[in-house]
């Protein structure tokens, strides 16, 4: 009997065209949802700081005669009606124009990007820091799971993480620029001013990360593809480092994504414990003295950072996912 | 009049989407166009290989989900058309007994509590037969009632599962792969167990199963099921000693035979089944059927009588061919 | 504890002609000290397959895995050895370790997640070729086509580029096979590899398998529960209940005249589908440990008190065969003879 050219699976595979415009759509959805985050920030910030207070007599001196602070009210627009603020505050910024600082009448954005750079320094330090301890210490635990070295540095990590940044700044000024006296306690004149800061900020995403990293390991580690890469002649470390990082990555990679939202709010009172001139401090300062423009550029700033993070967490959790380059491409 | 009967059962899933949605979505064709009735007292098997569709099916027989099309009979009431009272008091009367005893048991209720469960749930169900009664007749000692599913083995949680489904007396039970995950030692003690239930109860039942030896043992008459449709029924013995679908004749042929100088003939089947959300056109076999011919491709054969009490879906059956090499 | 007189294996093809041996194979749990296999000791040579046969706590997959080294974690070697030809390979300790997937190469029971989900098949072959052979590049490449023609997976191009989760169980055995097989192993160790498998694609497994053990003269050690699969393919049996040996030898002798009661009953419980007899099953579970004697004694229909006190030692009963039991069957001949008496 003929056998026939029998084809049960003439499917095609998905393109990369295909999957691109799928990675399109993904962004562009983000972008949306960016917007709406945006704008529901803002609004919040306007809502907070024009009902709960009145600038005049924060920036004023107390005994300012009453025809000057209605006089500064007007000069800033703070006497006409909450909403015709809010959307002259929307048509704006759409213009480019985020305002002016209440308390020096300079440009807003100008006056908080002078503060970026210090913490950027900060922040990027501490994620670096974060990483570098987190991982390490997590992945170092799971392999000796259950043994008293896991169990020490897991209780480490617990304190760590249920301590605020507060108390373990002040903690670490007693010990080392009160007691010790090796490190200044505040300021930012040189690098040795960064470690303090630095160190409070970074350890408690440490604190995180090793955790979840522990876990992923461990539960990676049971995996089959492990003992059977080391049946197949891996040893122990190689299997370690070929398959139990790479697949634990994954999970771990969304957690890194929240600690740097924990690392961007854990800043602002770091930096106000040690003295710290970035825009977390500027911010306390603006909302204390309701200074809306600075206080919005500042919020918005964060907002879009915070996003960006986590777009870039989404994008490389599917690039290290190969399931998105080849979904449902059944070659059966 | 069949106590249960299913009339060109139909069950679509739409499956896919993933991080990134609506990169993929499809449609599976879990159960495509089923006929099948059950007697009261009786066994009906049904078999085939994962993905066929065999626990939609027993899912679908009980009314635990409705068809996409088609429809389920149980004593006479189509169950898609009675309201919840009703459709309570027939559930009464239906039970489901699965694979995994220990997912099926409540870990912190102890063994007597879930056992009388279904009387709770259907209060007019039969008469309530006492915990030592349902224990005493799965072959537990009644002092087991204390205990918790944790503290039982694996045959005790079944023979559990199957005491909480006779709870209810019911007349209809779907066991689907109950022993699948018992040792083998442990397994024909449950094989055992249903088949002296059956004949002391005379519930009728569908008993879904991958182990073709197994079914030997249990069942009175086997569906065949392969990519959501029955393409073989009839009386087990007959269907086992004389199959004649090529998938049935493929399937018994790989089971591993226990008697030296009855080893299985080499394999005849080629690839594995495909994935059920891309069945193939025309008989969904031909792509692995050793005797396809060009009709197969196109031309989905309806499954017509073929000897006593025998139904096949092939068009060479209908033709009249004959297909393997005697072995 | 086990001895410190390891021969280290100066050279590989010293040790490549010679059998796979288990010796006076015990386990334990760490922390309750519990000894769940105890005493096991069997041999493979290449060119034959040897099955491994036993229901849960049998000890049989545990023993596979301390013989590549591969204890979970609660779990510790106290007693026994795995020699190669004349070397201890004792858990690839130390030099021996690079013979492991290399000699010894293993396969498993769940073939998808065998597999690493990040890793192609591709990357997947050439790792191991260039790890046991240091072929590379497009040498590689055909040489993992080859493995997967050799295997029966067509396509290799587009297979190569596949990962674990595009592939059916069956495919992903078969690639685990083309894996283990790029050492040129002369030994395979296989846990249960077609548990997870449909029967159809299980039967097929079975044949790559049993032609693979005649084409590379492997010697195949196959762990399993079913006596359906060792009588398909086995021909040596090592029939396992609670971490002891009950009876060993010729696979068609054992099944077909077991002297055991543990490996009778395992027979009469297994369905069988060509048979109108229906299973007899076993009284009790194997999870039952009982604290001392023949670990079957508590469902055992033939114990006595002896059976109670002290486990029975493996006695030879014939070349390579043997049993452990007070009370062994009567032997096929005996039987025969018994009949012949009766019948006159």
């Amino acid at each position: 009997m003929d056998t026939l050219p029998l084809q049960h699976d003439g499917r095609p595979g998905p393109h990369l065209g295909r999957r691109l415009a799928a990675l399109a759509r993904f962004c562009l959805l983000k972008l949306a949802r960016t917007l709406a985050t945006l704008w529901i920030v803002v609004t919040f910030t306007f809502v907070i700081l024009r009902l709960t207070g009145d600038p005049a007599l924060s920036l004023l001196p107390d005994n300012a005669p009453p025809d000057i602070a209605a006089a500064f009210r007007s000069r800033w627009g703070l006497d006409r009606p909450v909403w015709t603020q809010y959307a002259l505050y929307f048509r704006n910024m759409l213009d480019g124009n985020l305002g002016y600082s209440l308390a020096n009448g300079r440009d807003a954005v100008a006056v908080v990007l002078e503060r970026v750079p210090a913490t950027l320094r900060l922040t990027v330090s501490a994620f670096a820091l974060t990483l570098a301890v987190g991982l390490p210490v997590g992945v170092f635990a799971a392999l000796r799971h259950g043994r008293m070295a896991d169990r020490a540095l897991m209780m480490l990590a617990t304190v760590k993480y249920s301590l605020p940044n507060f108390v373990i700044g002040i903690g670490l000024i007693y010990a080392f620029a009160i007691w010790l006296r090796l490190l200044p306690s505040s300021g930012s004149a040189t690098a040795a001013h960064l470690i303090l800061p630095v160190v409070t900020l970074g350890l408690s995403g440490a604190a995180v990360i090793a955790r979840f990293t522990r876990s992923a390991a461990l539960e990676t580690l049971g995996q089959p593809y492990v003992r059977a890469a080391m049946a197949a002649g891996e040893t122990r470390t190689q299997a370690i480092v070929r398959h139990v990082l790479p697949n634990a990555a994954v999970p771990i990679l969304t957690v890194i994504g929240f600690t740097i939202g924990g690392l961007v709010g854990g800043s602002i009172i770091v930096e106000q414990v040690f003295a710290w001139p970035g825009i977390g401090r500027l911010l306390v300062d603006a909302v204390a003295v309701r200074d809306l423009a600075v206080a919005q550029v500042i919020v918005i700033l964060l907002a879009v950072a915070m996003v960006t993070a986590n777009l870039a967490i989404d994008l490389a959790y599917g690039l290290v996912n190969p399931r998105f380059w080849n979904n449902d491409d059944d070659i059966r | 009049m069949p106590l249960v009967e299913a009339q060109g059962v139909t069950k679509h899933f739409r499956v896919g989407g993933s991080a990134f949605a609506t990169i993929s979505r499809a449609t599976v064709k879990a159960v495509a166009g089923a006929d099948l009735a059950v007697d009261r007292g009786e066994t009906l098997a049904v078999v085939g290989e994962s993905g066929c569709g065999k626990s939609t099916l027993g899912r679908l027989l009980l009314g635990l989900m409705p068809p996409s099309s088609g429809r389920v009979m149980f004593d006479g009431h189509d169950l898609a058309g009675l309201g919840s009272p009703a459709l309570r008091r027939l559930r009464a009367r239906m039970q489901l007994v699965f694979q995994n005893p220990l997912q099926a048991l409540d870990p912190r209720m102890s063994v007597g509590e879930q056992i009388v469960e279904p009387t709770v749930i259907h209060p007019a169900a039969g008469n309530r037969l006492p915990v030592a009664d349902l224990l005493a007749q799965v072959g537990l000692d009644p002092a087991l009632a204390g205990r918790f599913p944790h503290q039982l083995s694996g045959g005790q949680r079944q023979r559990v599962v199957i005491a909480r489904a006779m709870a209810t007396q019911p007349d209809f039970i779907v066991f689907d792969e109950p022993v699948s995950a018992l040792d083998v030692s442990v397994q024909a003690q449950i094989i055992r167990l249903i088949r002296d239930l059956q004949t002391a109860r005379g519930f009728a039942s569908v008993f879904i199963s991958h182990d073709l030896r197994v079914v030997r043992h249990v069942a009175d008459r086997v569906a065949v099921m392969y990519l959501g449709r029955i393409v073989e029924e009839g009386p087990v013995r007959a269907v086992f000693a004389e199959p004649l679908h090529p998938y049935t004749q493929a399937l018994i042929a790989a089971v591993p035979r226990l008697a030296p100088g009855m080893r299985r003939v080499r394999v005849v089947l080629k690839g594995e089944p495909p994935n059920p959300a891309a069945i193939p056109s025309g008989c969904p076999f031909h792509p692995r059927c050793p005797v396809a011919e060009y009709d197969c491709r196109t031309h989905a054969p309806a499954r017509v009588a073929a000897g006593p009490a025998r139904s096949v879906a092939c068009i060479r059956v209908a033709s009249g061919s004959t297909f393997l090499p005697a072995a | 504890m086990r001895d410190g007189s390891r021969v280290p294996p100066a050279d590989l093809s010293a040790v490549e002609d010679g059998r796979l041996a288990v010796r006076d194979l015990t386990i334990a749990a760490r922390d309750s000290g519990g000894i769940l296999v105890s005493g096991v000791a069997f041999s493979v040579v290449p060119g034959e397959t040897v099955a491994l046969v036993g229901e849960s706590g049998s000890g049989k997959s545990l023993t596979i895995l301390a013989m590549l080294g591969l204890l979970p974690g609660g779990v510790v070697q106290t007693a026994g050895d795995v020699r190669l030809g004349g070397s201890d390979i004792t858990g690839f300790a130390g030099d021996s370790i690079r013979l492991r997937g290399r000699v010894i190469a293993a396969i498993f029971q769940d073939p998808q997640a065998s597999l690493d989900p990040r890793w192609t098949v591709g990357r997947y072959l050439r790792d191991q070729l260039f790890r046991h052979r240091r072929l590379r590049g497009a040498a590689a490449d055909r040489e993992a086509a080859a493995l997967l023609d050799g295997v029966g997976l067509p396509q290799p191009e587009r297979l190569m580029k596949s990962y674990p989760h595009e592939l059916s169980g069956g495919m992903a055995q078969r690639v685990m096979i083309a894996g283990a097989l790029a050492a040129r192993p002369r030994f395979l160790l296989a846990d249960e590899p077609t548990t997870a498998l449909d029967v159809t694609t299980q039967a097929q497994i079975l044949d790559l398998l049993a032609d693979l053990q005649k084409r590379e003269g492997l010697g195949v050690l196959l762990v399993t529960h079913d006596l359906g699969v060792v009588a398909e393919i086995a021909h040596r049996v090592v029939v396992l209940y609670g971490g002891r040996i009950m009876e060993t030898g010729d696979a068609a002798r054992v099944l077909g005249h077991p002297r055991h009661p543990y490996t009778a009953a395992l027979l009469a419980a297994m369905p069988d589908i060509t048979d109108d007899m229906p299973p007899v099953a076993i009284p009790g579970h194997p999870g039952e440990r009982p604290a001392s004697g023949c670990p079957f004694h508590p469902r055992c229909g033939l114990a006595t008190s002896a059976c109670e006190t002290a486990p029975p030692s493996l006695r030879e009963i014939g070349p390579e065969q043997g049993v452990a039991c007070y009370h062994p069957l009567p032997s096929a001949a005996m039987t025969q003879g018994l009949i012949r008496y009766a019948v006159g």
